[in-house]
């Protein structure tokens, strides 16, 4: 009787110290793995134009589409909210080919923005491009204002 | 005999002790409360003053009268700018009726403003005196104003950009940081229009956005993240179902607020506080109450992205509210016109 109580005693500290100190095979933090395959795209967002006054380029949006043909039906599946404070947005992307498209605007009145390439006052202009996003890596690609 | 003596001593004490009633809270003199948050976009400032008041405990539905929460004697009140050792300037204050009273817990008839012409200028030291030329008594306060106009980065009125909030997608309030400015936040409004019979209906739902401390100068930016799928759930749950309502996004508006440090010190301390807490962070000796700066910026119709217009419509979390898909507003567009 005096050993089986001993013996249940015994397994009790045990259960009691595995249970309380629990090491995870990553380290000290529990580590989650995502299975889902997946890369990021980090596109940088810049453009030099000649002859824009500062605060009279802006950006409009910054697009991807799966397709070239999606590209220039305007069929897209992602919009950043872009920003004339930040360059570089990211993507989390399932690996593949991707298609992108951004846009500036130039705000200037009189002819500043038709000598800059520019339609005219309010006038757009576009890069695009093919990307590739590799498993697992940062991908990063810059618009090509053209 | 000893013995009798103190057994006579513990009756006396034993009976005097029973009956004898402790109040844990007793009334105390009132204590002045001042507000005043200087604009440097207004060229007149505000002062509203009031007095405290007594609650009994767990007396909830107490309502103090109107006499208890102004001061009822003569009181000065004057802004003094400090612009170096030898340079001073003094606003002197008017009593004013003409901005009324919110409805809300207090008597709504009054309120003890005063208004002070004064345009403020950047990284200045002012310091405002309340005088109670009755009982002789000074409430001062100081705070430093903002040093440089509040800018804001983001949003951004620019033709063809657009907002876009969806799950994973969120949108960002940045501005300038500012000196002597370290709180910040950011209202976002989402308009929208209910259509029920042919018959429009403009409503809007207020999103007020969570505190943003930054007293760093040297940084580039500060910002705010709205997060796109709290923004989806706020409108779920906001928003209710109805078959014969069909609804169209308008588009956000944002007021984005920047307050002095006095005015973050205030707000930090109150939402720090531990139950049972005697400190009281105060801008003023002699009174409780805060004054520091604020001013404001309104960024007005940001419109909705194709994509986020598309998720209203047709994503899981409002997809039975009613909204009609990008398609579907721009037929209505095109019907209109």
């Amino acid at each position: 009787m005096k050993s089986i109580s001993i013996r249940l005693l015994f397994i009790l500290m045990i259960g009691a110290i595995l249970s309380c100190d629990k090491i995870w095979p990553g380290g000290d933090e529990p580590v989650i793995i995502d299975t889902k395959p997946g890369g990021i795209l980090d596109m940088a967002f810049v453009y030099r134009v000649q002859g824009i006054p500062p605060g009279r380029l802006k950006k409009v949006d910054l697009c991807l589409a799966y397709t070239a043909d999606n590209l220039y039906r305007g069929i897209f599946f992602v919009q950043a909210n872009v920003s004339d404070a930040v360059t570089h947005y990211r993507f989390e992307l399932p690996p593949g080919d991707y298609f992108y498209y951004a846009t500036v605007i130039c705000l200037c009145g009189g002819d500043s923005c038709k000598y800059s390439g520019f339609p005219g006052q309010n006038g757009l202009i576009a890069a695009g491009g093919k990307v590739t996003v590799e498993d697992g890596k940062i991908n990063s690609y810059t618009t090509i204002f053209h | 005999m000893m013995r009798i003596r103190s057994g006579l001593w513990a009756l006396l004490v034993a009976v005097t002790g029973c009956t004898t009633e402790i109040d844990l809270i007793v009334p105390g003199d009132p204590l002045p409360v001042v507000y005043c948050l200087l604009d440097p976009e207004d060229s007149i400032q505000y002062v509203r003053v009031g007095s405290t008041y007594t609650v009994n405990p767990g007396d909830s539905i107490f309502k103090p009268a109107q006499e208890k929460i102004l001061i009822d004697e003569d009181i000065l009140v004057y802004l003094s700018a400090e612009y170096s050792d030898r340079q001073q300037e003094v606003f002197y204050a008017s009593r004013i009726d003409t901005i009324p009273k919110d409805a809300g817990w207090f008597p709504s008839s009054v309120n003890q403003l005063y208004a002070i012409p004064c345009i403020i200028k950047p990284n200045t030291r002012y310091s405002l005196y309340i005088h109670f030329t009755g009982s002789k008594r000074i409430v001062h306060g100081e705070t430093v104003s903002l040093g440089s106009l509040f800018t804001i980065i983001d949003p951004d009125i620019v033709p063809g950009r657009e907002a876009t909030l969806l799950p994973g997608i969120d949108f960002f309030v940045r501005f300038y940081p500012v000196a002597n400015g370290s709180i910040f936040q950011s209202t976002m409004t989402f308009r929208y229009a209910d259509i029920k019979a042919g018959q429009w209906t403009n409503r809007s739902l207020v999103l007020p956005q969570k505190f943003v401390y930054e007293d760093d100068t040297t940084v580039n930016y500060a910002e705010q993240r709205i997060s796109g799928e709290r923004f989806l759930i706020d409108v779920s749950r906001a928003l209710k179902s109805d078959p014969d309502i069909r609804r169209v996004p308008l588009g956000l508006d944002f007021h984005i607020s920047c307050g002095g440090d006095d005015l973050a010190l205030k707000i930090n301390a109150e939402n720090n506080t531990q139950s049972f807490s005697i400190l009281e962070v105060n801008s003023f000796d002699n009174a409780i109450g805060v004054f520091s700066c604020l001013t404001h910026r309104y960024i007005k119709d940001v419109p909705l992205s194709r994509f986020t217009l598309d998720t209203l419509a047709l994503g899981p979390l409002t997809r039975n509210l009613g909204f009609l898909t990008a398609e579907q507003i721009d037929s209505l567009n095109y019907e209109k016109h």
